[in-house]
């Protein structure tokens, strides 16, 4: 066992030994820490691929693997995109008489857009037959790192005459901005290096809090942009607020990196690479819609937009390449890379040509706005290739005077411009706010109008309409009226027909009697001569009496038709009396008596019993004594037909009776007759006030008395006529004569003090 | 041959009696006379009596010509009397109603008594 031991013990000795012969390039010579020296020429490092990213430090710190390390040479070293780690070796000297303080710092990759910050480094020190290492690197989180400070360099001490062997792993990420990377190495030592990088880890802090200030700003513009489009739908707010959001988180870059995620700093790394595409494209589109391009400049427009976009898509592909053939794109990602800057130059050319064009014919209001934005767009663009030539020749343009003083004041140029285009742009949001709200009061005065418009159409439609309904409806009445008239008309001819009719039937049937008895008297006449040359005297006596009863019927039949005559002529002169105050009571008791004895002077044997109730205070009533008396005569002698009629037929225990009644109603008078005889049946109600209506046999009546009646009390005293009655039990007349009080009535009886 | 006059005009009777009173004192004529229709009825009705021809006035207070008509022809099957309406001159209304109501004929006043003693006696008996 102790043999093996032994055997075992010598082998690891031989194998220690073999891993620091052969190609070890010259230890670098520390003369000096007080100057700053940047690299170490690639003549005093050597580096190896680490094609799997697997290899350990005991691998490529000893044969046949340590072999492998060759000086960099720009032809066969081209940084592969597929290789995502290298290991670096090389040898410090320190010849001062004093202990070396040296930060090492990053083995750079560097690119266009990131700067050097996308890798993890790994240092491995061989000191005392030992490995001593230290891990630092921009995508360590912030605590798993041992470097120093913001720039994360590791800190060592060389002592005098000491050769310290170092060897440095480095990953990088194939990010997605990472396009043609350069390898170097680069160490950062000397004393007034490190307190040179404390100063600038101060400014990154002190940037850090404005970048935040900044940040929040735009990302309030952002939001405040965004509510804006949300309202008003127009695109140019979506624009400003993605565009001042890329601008807001492009410059917490640096802040993030070192403050707020730093402990997430792939993560970010990855972000940021899609926003820094993002980054060099929003804004053109923002520009394009803010200096309105399209409708001003279409042309220019199209150019602009299509070089923006070739440029996005370019960017795109690139990373898509990187991602799916990173071996092939390393061989052409040179080209790619420069093409890629060309674009980006020409969009930022185009855009500020973009101002200079819309300038000369845009308004007074819209330049002021533009001179605003212009710096911040000048900053993006001249920053942007500033940067990238600075990134690019760093090494050869560093130099004093304005471009540090540019450097050093960047940020602070960049936050100016950028306040001044969320100023100009708020200013500019704002007119168009006030454009907007005019263009919606004129929208609403429009309505407005249109309303009134409507309301005027509608009215005078609706006027149109009451105009064609008038004249429709005075069309109407007229046809109306004239119908009226032809029917009052035809009424009359009707009525003056049925009265033709009626008068030619009531003067006829007298007339045919006169006619045919004194026809029959010529007869008997002659009859008599015959008989009384015979001398029969007897026969002659007989024809005589026939005669002179023919005579009679003669002229009672001639009175007849003199009556009815007599009372048509009544009827025509009907509104020709004088009216005088006259005493009702007096008139109604008078007439009543005389009616009674009439009937009884005809009939003996009748007697009815007769009443009147007469109203004392009756005011005297004027009116025309004659033809009123007439009619109340006439109510009487009907009343007094129609009880003598009932007591005919004969009914038991049948008392007939007729009554007048007086009374004042308001302003009127009344008188009431009635009787309880034989009433009037409903079938001929409507009829009773038609001349020559009559119930009474052939010369009884001649049925003038209610239609004269009416015609006396409604036409001559403006009264009123109806009547009140049951079939078989009782009818009652009733007037209303209006009381008229007369002045003079009061002057007979003045009343002397 | 027994003739039943209607009319409300009392002095018909009169007159019928004045103008044929050779026909009826030769027998050939007896007149009966009602004053209206209600009458008429109560007559040919009532009292069981017949009539070859009935006269009847149309205007007439209660039961008029027209309704006396309807009734007669209505209600007498056998013996049924012949109907002359008799009325104003030209009141072609009636005319027609009694025509329909099937009046066997017609006179307007003033009566022609010639004529109307030869329709009465030319006219043959019916029913």
């Amino acid at each position: 066992m102790k043999h093996v031991f032994t055997i075992f013990s010598f082998l690891c000795l031989f194998l220690k030994n073999g891993n620091c012969q052969g190609n070890f390039p010259p230890a670098y010579i520390i003369n000096t820490d007080t100057a700053v020296v940047d690299t170490i020429p690639p003549a005093y490092w050597t580096l190896l691929a680490d094609q799997e990213g697997r290899l350990t430090i005991d691998q490529v710190s000893h044969s046949p693997v340590g072999n492998q390390f060759h000086h960099y040479s720009n032809s066969s070293d081209r940084y592969d995109y597929a290789i995502r780690t290298y290991w670096f070796c090389f040898r410090l000297k320190n010849a001062m008489s004093h202990g070396a303080e040296i930060g090492f710092g990053v083995a750079e990759v560097e690119n266009y857009y990131s700067g050097s910050y996308l890798d993890k480094s790994i240092f491995y020190f061989r000191r005392d037959g030992k490995w001593e290492t230290a891990e630092t690197g921009y995508l360590y989180p912030w605590k798993r790192t041992n470097g120093l400070g913001l720039n994360h360099y590791i800190f060592m001490v060389i002592q005098p005459g000491e050769e310290l062997l170092v060897y440095n792993r480095r990953s990088a990420l194939t990010s997605f901005s990472s396009i043609q990377p350069k390898l170097y190495v680069h160490l950062n030592f000397t004393r007034n290096t490190l307190k040179n990088e404390y100063i600038s880890d101060e400014r990154l802090y002190s940037n850090a809090v404005h970048n935040s200030v900044l940040f929040g700003i735009l990302f309030f513009a952002c939001l405040f942009s965004l509510l804006f489009y949300f309202i008003v739908k127009e695109r140019l707010y979506l624009y400003f607020s993605l565009y001042v959001l890329c601008l807001g988180i492009g410059r917490m870059h640096d802040a993030s990196y070192f403050v707020f995620l730093r402990e997430h700093r792939e993560w970010w790394a990855n972000l940021f690479g899609v926003i820094w595409i993002l980054n060099a494209f929003l804004p053109v589109v923002f520009l394009r819609s803010l200096l309105k391009l399209k409708s001003l400049l279409p042309r220019w427009d199209k150019i602009l937009n299509l070089v923006n976009i070739s440029n996005l898509v370019y960017s795109l592909v690139g990373i898509l390449m990187i991602l799916v053939i990173p071996h092939l794109f390393s061989s052409f990602a040179y080209g790619w890379g420069l093409l890629d800057s060309v674009l980006n130059r020409l969009v930022i050319l185009l855009v500020i040509l973009s101002f200079i064009l819309v300038f000369r014919t845009a308004k007074s209001q819209d330049k002021i706005i533009e001179l605003v934005i212009f710096p911040a767009f000048f900053v993006w663009g001249v920053g942007h290739s500033i940067s990238i030539m600075y990134k690019e020749y760093r090494f050869i343009t560093i130099s004093k005077g304005f471009t540090l003083w540019v450097n050093d004041w960047w940020y602070y140029i960049e936050t100016f411009t950028l306040a001044l285009l969320v100023l100009g742009y708020s200013w500019e949001l704002l007119l168009r706010f006030r454009t907007l709200q005019n263009e919606l009061a004129n929208q609403a005065i429009d309505k407005e109008k249109e309303k009134r418009q409507l309301i005027q159409q509608k009215r005078l439609e609706l006027e149109r309409t009451v105009e064609e309904r008038t004249a429709d409806l005075k069309q109407s009445l007229e046809r109306l009226q004239s119908t009226q008239h032809q029917l009052v008309q035809s009424e009359k001819m009707a009525s003056l027909g049925e009265m033709t009719a009626g008068i030619a039937h009531e003067i006829q049937n007298p007339l045919n009697f006169v006619n045919n008895f004194s026809d029959i008297n010529k007869e008997l006449i002659e009859e008599l001569e015959n008989e009384l040359q015979q001398d029969h005297f007897s026969e002659a006596r007989s024809l005589l009496r026939n005669i002179v009863q023919n005579e009679e019927k003669i002229a009672f039949h001639g009175k007849r038709a003199d009556a009815i005559v007599k009372s048509m002529l009544m009827h025509s002169r009907a509104t020709k009396g004088t009216k005088e105050p006259t005493n009702i009571n007096a008139r109604v008791d008078e007439y009543l008596r005389l009616s009674y004895h009439g009937f009884r002077a005809k009939d003996k044997f009748f007697h009815a019993k007769t009443e009147s109730h007469l109203d004392p205070d009756l005011p005297l009533v004027n009116m025309v004594a004659q033809d009123m008396g007439r009619v109340i005569l006439n109510l009487l002698t009907n009343a007094f037909y129609s009880v003598i009629s009932k007591a005919r037929l004969g009914v038991n225990g049948y008392q007939p009776a007729v009554a007048v009644f007086t009374k004042t109603e308001g302003k009127m008078a009344e008188i009431r007759i009635r009787d309880n005889g034989l009433g009037i049946s409903p079938q001929i109600m409507d009829k009773i006030f038609n001349p020559f209506f009559t119930t009474k046999p052939g010369g009884e009546g001649t049925g003038l008395g209610l239609s004269l009646s009416y015609e006396i009390i409604t036409k001559e005293h403006g009264g009123e006529i109806t009547v009140n009655t049951k079939e078989g039990e009782f009818a009652e007349f009733i007037i209303r004569l209006p009381i008229v009080t007369y002045e003079p009535i009061v002057e007979q009886k003045p009343h002397l003090p | 041959m027994k003739i039943l006059v209607v009319d409300d005009e009392r002095d018909i009777q009169a007159l019928f009696e004045q103008r044929f009173r050779r026909e009826i004192r030769e027998g050939e004529m007896l007149f009966s006379f009602a004053f209206s229709g209600e009458e008429a009825l109560q007559y040919l009705v009532g009292l069981r009596q017949e009539a070859d021809y009935v006269l009847s006035d149309i205007n007439m207070p209660g039961m008029n010509g027209l309704q006396l008509l309807k009734h007669l022809k209505d209600h007498f099957r056998q013996s049924k009397p012949a109907v002359v309406m008799i009325t104003a001159y030209g009141d072609n209304e009636n005319y027609n109603q009694a025509m329909k109501l099937g009046a066997d004929d017609f006179f307007t006043k003033p009566l022609n008594f010639g004529e109307l003693k030869d329709k009465l006696k030319i006219q043959p008996l019916e029913g």
